[in-house]
């Protein structure tokens, strides 16, 4: 433990590295004696603590910047702006004062979710070309909007090419939402060990259309093609009619595998704020639906899943031949998107 | 710099497969109904491969500028190519607004274009009604998303839609009534 610790110390990248691999737990190596909020909040502080004033001015925005609020996208950063700080432009002991900051307002889970989807990233930097659209872990940026809060609510913005994380905190509450969540190789080898971020939600959305009936899955399937996310980036705001099959038409064994599915988003952000949000999720179960488009086979298809307050979008992409590798998905809330239930705008 | 950067770029997206989209035109469509109208709003994202051919389409002159009026004629062509219908009676979309990114960012597959349209079909009686939509824009490099938002009006239900494989072709019933207590 002491050797990873010098590591975690010395070496940001391989501390990440250990805890993609699970080896390793920051957030939750300390006591939990404080609530959430504080150690959110703590976790916050330290990082802008770790800053000068320079980074400082570049990492805060007001809480009502509606410009920044909405400056994320799917696209390598070169391509789309980005405000806030680069990772690659921290020094080591800021970068990880970051990494505990995602750690902490994160899930474990979450936060290994987001680690493979940078690391995913590295492995598309090293691939290609010279020149080409600026990957890696490097190139990730982090934002505040408004100042950390245990009472007030406020914004911490994470986000890059094939992530753009809004979690809105107030108090021990917080929403992920919306938060695009994609990765760009789906599947790859780090350290001998075969790492698929967004793997537990590609085989549990196919394992549930398999458990349908047939007539279920006949209600499920929608019968075009679905090309891409039809409320991504630039469409906050909106809610499309929902469609597929209706969730109140499912088992018991059948709505405990679409939940399962839902925690991989509603899961992300940290153990209390997740609780809450699957306790809101569950209460709108029966006016949940579940809808697919395209071939039985895992990684192959879309799906949603819209209810009252959640809308999930799961949509491979054809971008680079293999659709099973590269997964654009997108995590809404029409209730609360950006936390305005807690006073967001 | 800006533009310079993004010359230099996109010489890379023409050989890597990093741009957002690559050998198709995606149409992706949202209609708004509400008691009076229908409004209609295309997002257009033409993929690296098959820029050239919608550029040919906008800038008609082919001197890598866009005018008011090229803009303002492919709307037109664009709006002219998509037929709608409200109970099989054929209606006219006309333009509210439209966006257009530069032609560089077209190239490079990064381009939206936005179109808003309207109809007027108001009040809608009470009932049903469907709204039928075609979209014939560029169908030999286009691929479509076309779905309803739930309306705004609580007198207006979207009772089912109904798409063909490509969603070209797009069917939406409305029921329209008193607004739910």
């Amino acid at each position: 433990m002491q050797a990873l610790t010098f590591l975690r110390r010395t070496t940001p990248v391989f501390f990440a590295f250990v805890t993609l691999l699970g080896l390793f737990d920051p957030a939750r190596s300390e006591a939990a004696a404080a609530g959430q909020a504080d150690q959110v909040v703590g976790a916050a502080n330290a990082f802008l603590g770790s800053l000068d004033a320079t980074q400082r001015g570049k990492v805060s925005f007001a809480f009502d910047d509606a410009a920044q609020r909405v400056r994320w996208s799917n696209l390598p950063v070169s391509m789309a702006e980005h405000r806030g700080l680069r990772m690659g432009d921290l020094k080591p002991v800021q970068r990880e004062a970051a990494l505990k900051l995602l750690a902490t307002v994160l899930s474990k889970m979450g936060y290994e979710k987001v680690v493979g989807i940078v690391e995913s990233d590295e492995v598309l930097r090293k691939q290609s070309s010279k020149g080409a659209p600026a990957f890696g872990r490097d190139e990730y940026f982090i934002s505040f909007l408004g100042k950390p809060s245990a009472t007030e609510p406020w914004m911490i913005q994470f986000g890059g090419h094939h992530l753009a994380l809004n979690i809105t905190i107030a108090g021990e509450r917080g929403v992920l939402t919306p938060s695009l969540i994609a990765v760009q190789p789906a599947k790859f080898t780090l350290d001998g060990k075969t790492v698929r971020p967004m793997g537990r939600e590609t085989d549990k959305a196919l394992e549930l259309v398999k458990a349908l009936t047939d007539e279920q899955r006949k209600q499920a399937i929608l019968g075009s093609q679905m090309r891409d996310l039809v409320l991504g980036p630039g469409h906050d705001g909106q809610t499309i009619q929902p469609e597929g099959l209706k969730a109140s038409a499912l088992n018991e064994g059948q709505r405990r595998l679409l939940l399962e599915l839902v925690a991989e988003w509603s899961g992300i952000i940290h153990d209390t704020a997740a609780a809450a949000k699957m306790n809101e999720i569950k209460a709108n179960l029966a006016d949940t639906w579940f809808a697919w488009s395209g071939p039985l086979e895992a990684g192959k298809a879309y799906f949603r899943i819209q209810g009252p307050t959640v809308i999930i979008e799961y949509a491979p992409q054809r971008l680079g031949g293999d659709v099973t590798m590269h997964i654009h998905s997108m995590f809404r809330d029409p209730t609360n998107d950006y936390g305005k239930k807690f006073g967001g705008k | 710099m800006r533009t310079g950067l993004l010359s230099c770029l996109l010489l890379v997206l023409a050989s890597d497969a990093w741009a957002h989209r690559l050998d198709e035109y995606l149409q992706a469509t949202r209609v708004s109904v509400a008691t009076n109208r229908i409004d209609v709003s295309i997002d257009l994202t033409p993929g690296v491969a098959v820029a050239d051919q919608v550029m040919a389409a906008i800038d008609k002159d082919r001197d890598g500028r866009v005018t008011e009026d090229e803009r303002a004629a492919y709307t037109g062509s664009v709006l002219r190519d998509i037929r709608v219908s409200l109970d099989e009676k054929v209606l006219a979309l006309k333009v509210v607004e439209s966006s257009f990114p530069s032609l560089l960012e077209i190239k490079g597959g990064l381009g939206v274009i936005h179109i808003k349209a309207t109809v007027t079909v108001g009040p809608l009686a009470a009932g049903r009604h469907v709204f039928s939509m075609t979209n014939g824009h560029l169908p030999a490099i286009s691929v479509y998303l076309v779905n309803a938002l739930v309306p705004k009006d609580r007198s207006i239900q979207i009772t089912k839609q109904t798409r063909d494989e490509l969603q070209k072709d797009y069917r939406l019933e409305i029921r329209a009534g008193s607004p739910s207590p």
